[in-house]
């Protein structure tokens, strides 16, 4: 019987797979507050924010393929949802509706718009509510999400791991 | 030296992360951001092509419900094929191929219509550019 030869750069590619896709982290929101949370996310491997709806008592785990420091913050749920609404309503009407008659100025207004999402998501943040910390490589840290009701304060939580 | 006791300092006091270092050398990864406007849950999968085996390899799916943000980050350079598929199939959703280099950001945007696409440092032409049906970025 003939046995299966591998050459070395195929190990040495599988050990490196094996190393990248092992060092995966995961930041874990849970949210013990009675009411749903809006949340934007920075974890290590992104220089973008995500932005995950949490209900009352669910729980999220936002992917990293990395460890390295992360940071949460409380969006203002209305404002954000109708920010969201008017760039849909944009991008029906002019990409997808009037596309073929767009002008290049309208094409690089509309391009420009899309890559402002992300500073404009700063505007929807919680001023206060927020916080941030630190996820090893292969490991997992918890954000509790709370709400003080004797402040009418959100609240978060976040825990780190060792760096070391 | 100067740039290296201030580069370790910067580091050292989170103003600037290992991703943004090896982006900034060339060694970096890539980063895909998916932003659902559509009115249903995304189901996305992002697909190696260019892999020693031949065969294609999932790196990882994301479903992104209405209203999410989420993405791929870290992706190391090559070749990849992200799939985009709803349960009713609207948006129609669809398979962009494409090739990442280091520091690449690809920005996605689901509404109900369709998908529109941009790359951080490139600026579109036409309404063509955008939608990811059409797109240079994906083919």
């Amino acid at each position: 019987m003939k046995r299966k030869k591998f050459s070395r750069a195929t190990l040495l590619f599988g050990l490196m797979l094996v190393f990248l896709l092992s060092s995966c982290s995961f930041v874990r929101i849970q949210n013990v507050a009675v009411s749903t949370a809006t949340v934007s996310v920075r974890v290590p491997d992104s220089g973008k924010t995500y932005v995950r709806t949490i209900r009352s008592g669910a729980i999220v785990d936002v992917f990293s393929s990395h460890g390295g420091s992360y940071t949460i913050t409380m969006i203002e749920s209305e404002e954000y949802i109708n920010f969201l609404k008017d760039l849909r309503s944009e991008i029906e009407r002019k990409l997808f509706s009037e596309g073929k008659t767009l002008t290049a100025e309208e094409v690089v207004r509309l391009t420009e718009n899309l890559k402002q999402i992300d500073s404009s998501l700063e505007q929807t943040r919680l001023p206060g509510a927020t916080c941030s910390g630190y996820v090893p490589d292969f490991d997992t840290v918890v954000v509790v999400i709370s709400f003080d009701d004797f402040n009418a304060n959100w609240s978060l939580s976040c825990s780190s791991g060792s760096s070391n | 030296m100067a740039l290296g006791a201030g580069g370790y300092y910067a580091f050292s006091n989170g103003m600037i992360n290992q991703r943004e270092i090896l982006n900034t050398i060339g060694m970096g990864t890539g980063e895909i951001s998916i932003i659902n406007i559509a009115d249903e849950v995304l189901d996305t999968k992002l697909l190696r092509m260019d892999t020693e085996s031949g065969s294609p390899e999932t790196i990882n799916n994301e479903n992104i419900a209405p209203f999410d943000i989420s993405g791929y980050g870290g992706i190391q350079p090559g070749i990849y094929e992200l799939h985009i598929t709803t349960p009713s199939g609207v948006p129609a959703g669809g398979v962009c191929r494409m090739t990442i280099t280091s520091g690449d950001s690809l920005q996605f945007v689901a509404v109900p219509s369709g998908i529109a696409v941009s790359k951080e440092g490139m600026q579109a032409q036409s309404a063509d550019d955008l939608d990811m049906s059409t797109s240079g970025l994906c083919r």
